[in-house]
């Protein structure tokens, strides 16, 4: 089904036209070590293409885990994931690279090289679209360290680019993670917790960025978030997980009950099942 | 809740050996670990006493030598004052130049093959279990052999020269550099190489951006580290026809020229003095740049010229400097930003040191005269020589291998053991936090380094002729050179223990050798033993060729072997120094692993 991705001469690669949807996720389960740590539990749902979709749940619901399975840094236990109309598990190497290209992901951590320059963290977001191994910015043609300024510039910090990429601080470095993934040109941004090592003020400028830069370029964004007031400012739409499953799926306006969305990170399941238990036992929790 | 102990867990602790109430508190649980800790221990002890013997380092041989004494001091005495004839010094230094270059080129050939070689073993590069395999097996082969047997070997298949010394090193840099690289490797951070796979990097890109990058610094460190190594065990190759400086060394100590012969063996450690303190500017100019953080970039100052003397000169420069100014007004136009790194002094410094290395590499191609066209002429040859070499039966295995195997393994556990023996208190003087005075600080910190720059062969050369041949002097030569390394290892290993718990028990009011004992030792103790299994399989690699010299052990059959074309038996005897090297270091290495 993969057949038909059409490879150009300047090495660009098209990607079949999916319709309007960029990701389907049918049934996705996913157990690590042998099956004794149930990370998804039967996730389905599918995003329109354009469309900023938030997914918020507690620590350990499974949200680094699902975002992960959208390029494939995790293949499912069980499920199908469609990513661009194309069936991500069973991509050849050569594929994977080409949906990879598409595909930028931010992450928490940076996942920054830190002793080289920013331009050259940005220059190897374009790695997809030229051939061969690359060691130094200056071995990358000049075409691309024009577009590399441009993308820097973007994020505001182009008169930083021949500086050590961890002599900056922790908003700026995420800021350059971010720039590496536009240098991707995606069709798709996934977003893990790209805020969250950052202080508050800090992180709503560079969400802000983040969200401002997706929808000029008319970018798919998929971002897991703590932060439910950040993401209601902009957010198409929220996905809420809890234990490897949805528990919350709605789009962003007047009907959103804002309870429902702070029941997912409450102590308590909301489905009631937990609760009783708690109730029945004598234990008390805190102790 | 937890703090209540269940039946079932005192019953186990019981088990164990641990009593309840404090009486477990007062002396250690004797645990499995301790136990294998302590049998090692006694081993180690056991095997020195028997070392010590076996080479003829006992009571009573120490007695023998103070007998023989006024003979040893005549035959000293032959060697001062040390000179070079003039008549001489060409070929003394066109044969330091050749040295120098030898271990350049060796040690550049060794990364060549090494790097990749080290990340083909990496766990996390290579995914492909039986290509792991094969690349460990020969860093392990190529570990395990001494430089100067590969040197041996080459010297049949090219000649006497310079080249079989470059590829001897080579060779056996190839170990340890795989080694270290492939722990490098393993040692990165995979976060940002999943940044840049996610990117849509292919495999080569993935390891040039995300996992090399990453490494540089070590492997400079790495790269440096092994230069000074093989600056030092190149001056000996000679001696086996391997070209540099330990031809001469031969050639004098062969026609009794004692004066002579002491005279090069300074000027060698003259040479290591100053290539190790070259190693170690590069090391600060190529480190200082990329371990540093530095953040800022210099502004470049703005060209003022006098406008009140306007020579012809002064108008070309001006017109030059607005020249390039409206031509960078205009590129700033186009693209706004420079889109080359700018000059910074770092910039400045890397690309000076590689200049300076491109220029070293070309010129030690050129200069000894490595002869290219033997490589590809006569490497044919080495197919039939490994034929050769490969025993068809056991007869080559005889009474007196087997002797002499065990007078190295001695050779290299008395070594061990004596300098150990005197470089644990002296590397209390060589630290800077627990020597007792400034004075006795300096005066240790430089006769150690001093000890460190002369080449373990080269000394060995000294003692044979003072002492006579014999594993007597082996041990005492090899003892010597490992003393510099050891006190240097602990010393700095002293000074980086931490201050802040020294302070907590001077403030008791201890002694200054309290102080040593209880807040130093224990910090390094782990480390101390450590690395002193891993000198025994470097002492146990040396002594394996001391013989060459003179110094006793297996190294005197396998040159015999060599010079008389004996090819099963020189096999025979490579493999059995393969087996015992490795041994040793499999030993080793199980020893580190339960104390650290
Ligand atoms: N490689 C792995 N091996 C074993 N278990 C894993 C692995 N990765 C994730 N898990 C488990 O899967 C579950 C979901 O983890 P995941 O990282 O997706 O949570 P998260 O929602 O991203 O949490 P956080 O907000 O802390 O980042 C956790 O229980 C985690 O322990
Ligand atoms: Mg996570």
């Amino acid at each position: 089904m993969n057949s038909n991705m059409v490879s150009l001469d300047d090495g660009n690669v098209l990607v079949p036209d999916s319709g309007e949807t960029a990701v389907r996720v049918k049934d996705l389960v996913k157990t690590f070590d042998n099956g004794s740590v149930t990370a998804l539990d039967g996730v389905s749902f599918s995003v329109p293409k354009g469309q900023l979709l938030v997914i918020i749940g507690l620590s350990g619901s499974g949200k680094s885990t699902l975002l992960r399975h959208l390029n494939r840094l995790h293949i499912p236990t069980e499920g199908s994931v469609e990513v661009l109309g194309l069936d991500v598990p069973a991509l050849t190497r050569a594929e994977l690279r080409i949906l990879r290209r598409n595909i930028g992901f931010v992450f928490q951590q940076f996942n920054i090289v830190g002793r080289v320059t920013c331009i050259e963290n940005v220059l190897s977001g374009a790695l997809g679209r030229i051939r061969g191994p690359r060691i130094g910015a200056m071995m990358y043609p000049k075409w691309l360290r024009v577009e590399a300024f441009e993308q820097l510039d973007r994020v505001g910090l182009a008169d930083r680019a021949w500086q050590r990429t961890d002599t900056l601080s922790g908003g700026q470095q995420q800021r350059v993670a971010i720039a590496r993934s536009l240098m991707q040109k995606p069709k798709i941004v996934l977003a893990d917790e790209p805020v969250a090592s950052l202080d508050p003020e800090i992180s709503g400028q560079v969400m802000d960025l983040l969200v401002q830069c997706c929808i000029e370029d008319e970018i798919t964004v998929l971002c897991s978030l703590h932060q439910v007031d950040l993401a209601l400012g902009w957010a198409h739409r929220l996905i809420g997980l809890r234990d490897g499953k949805v528990v919350l799926d709605s789009p962003v306006d007047e009907s959103l009950d804002h309870n429902r969305v702070m029941d997912v990170y409450r102590e308590l399941d909301p489905t009631g099942a937990k609760r009783d238990e708690y109730i029945d036992s004598d234990v008390d929790p805190i102790s | 809740m937890s703090a209540l102990e269940t039946s079932d867990q005192r019953t186990q602790r019981n088990r164990n050996g641990e009593r309840s109430g404090f009486s477990n508190q007062v002396s250690r649980p004797w645990t499995l670990q301790r136990a294998q800790i302590w049998s090692v221990v006694v081993l180690c002890l056991v095997a020195f006493v028997w070392a010590i013997g076996r080479v003829g380092l006992s009571i009573g041989g120490i007695a023998e030598i103070i007998e023989g004494w006024p003979a040893t001091w005549r035959l000293l005495g032959r060697m001062v004052p040390p000179f070079i004839p003039s008549e001489d010094w060409d070929v003394v230094t066109s044969a330091a130049f050749d040295t120098f270059f030898m271990a350049f080129a060796g040690t550049a050939l060794g990364l060549i093959l090494g790097i990749p070689l080290g990340l083909l073993s990496a766990r996390n590069v290579m995914p492909w279990a039986p290509v792991r395999g094969l690349a460990k097996l020969a860093i392990v082969f190529s570990r395990a052999i001494p430089a100067l047997v590969f040197a041996i070997f080459f010297v049949r298949i090219y000649g006497i020269g310079v080249l079989p010394g470059v590829i001897a090193i080579g060779i056996h840099s190839i170990g340890m550099i795989g080694k270290l690289i492939a722990d490098a490797a393993e040692d990165i951070d995979p976060g940002p190489r999943e940044g840049v796979a996610s990117t849509g990097a292919g495999p080569m890109q993935d390891l040039s951006t995300g996992v090399w990058s990453q490494m540089v610094p070590t492997a400079i460190t790495i790269s440096l580290y092994r230069l000074e190594l093989d600056f030092r065990s190149a001056p000996i190759l000679g001696w086996v026809g391997a070209g540099g400086i330990g031809v001469l060394l031969r050639t004098y100590q062969g026609s009794l020229r004692y004066q002579e012969m002491l005279g090069v063996t300074l000027l060698i450690v003259v040479l290591v003095i100053v290539l190790e303190a070259l190693s170690a500017l590069t090391r600060h100019a190529l480190l200082g740049t990329t371990e540093r953080l530095s953040g800022k970039v210099k502004q470049p100052k703005s060209n003022r010229l006098g406008s009140g003397l306007a020579s012809p000169g002064t108008k070309i420069a001006d017109w030059i400097i607005d020249r390039s100014r409206q031509r960078a007004a205009l590129r700033n136009q186009l693209s706004s930003r420079r889109l080359t790194p700018p000059w910074t002094t770092e910039r400045v410094k890397v690309n000076a040191v590689s200049l300076i290395f491109s220029v070293l590499l070309v010129l030690s191609v050129i200069i000894p005269d490595i002869g290219a066209n033997e490589v590809i002429t006569d490497s044919g040859n080495i197919p039939e020589m490994l034929r050769r070499l490969t025993p068809n039966d056991w007869s080559w295995f005889t009474e007196r291998i087997v002797s002499d195997l065990i007078d190295t393994l001695g050779i290299g556990i008395a070594a061990t053991g004596l300098a150990l023996l005197f470089a644990i208190p002296f590397s209390f003087l060589a630290a800077s936090n627990t020597a007792p005075g400034r004075f006795v600080y300096f005066f240790s910190r430089s006769f150690m380094l001093l000890v460190r720059c002369a080449p373990e062969l080269v000394v060995a050369v000294i003692f044979v002729a003072a002492i006579g041949p014999g594993p007597r002097a082996g041990s005492l030569a090899l003892a010597i050179a490992l003393f510099g390394f050891i006190t240097k290892l602990f010393a700095d290993a002293i000074e980086e223990a931490r201050q802040g718990i020294r302070d907590g028990v001077t403030s008791t009011g201890s002694t200054r050798l309290q102080e040593s004992t209880t807040a130093v030792l224990p910090q390094v103790i782990t480390s101390k033993i450590s690395n002193s299994m891993y000198l025994l399989d470097v002492s146990v690699r040396n002594s394996a060729v001391v013989g060459i010299v003179g110094g006793g052990g297996i190294g005197f059959l396998m040159i015999n072997a060599s010079r008389q074309l004996e090819w099963e038996t020189l096999g025979g005897i490579i493999f059995c120094i393969f087996i015992v090297v490795y041994a040793i270091e499999l030993l080793a290495t199980w020893v580190r692993r339960k104390v650290t």
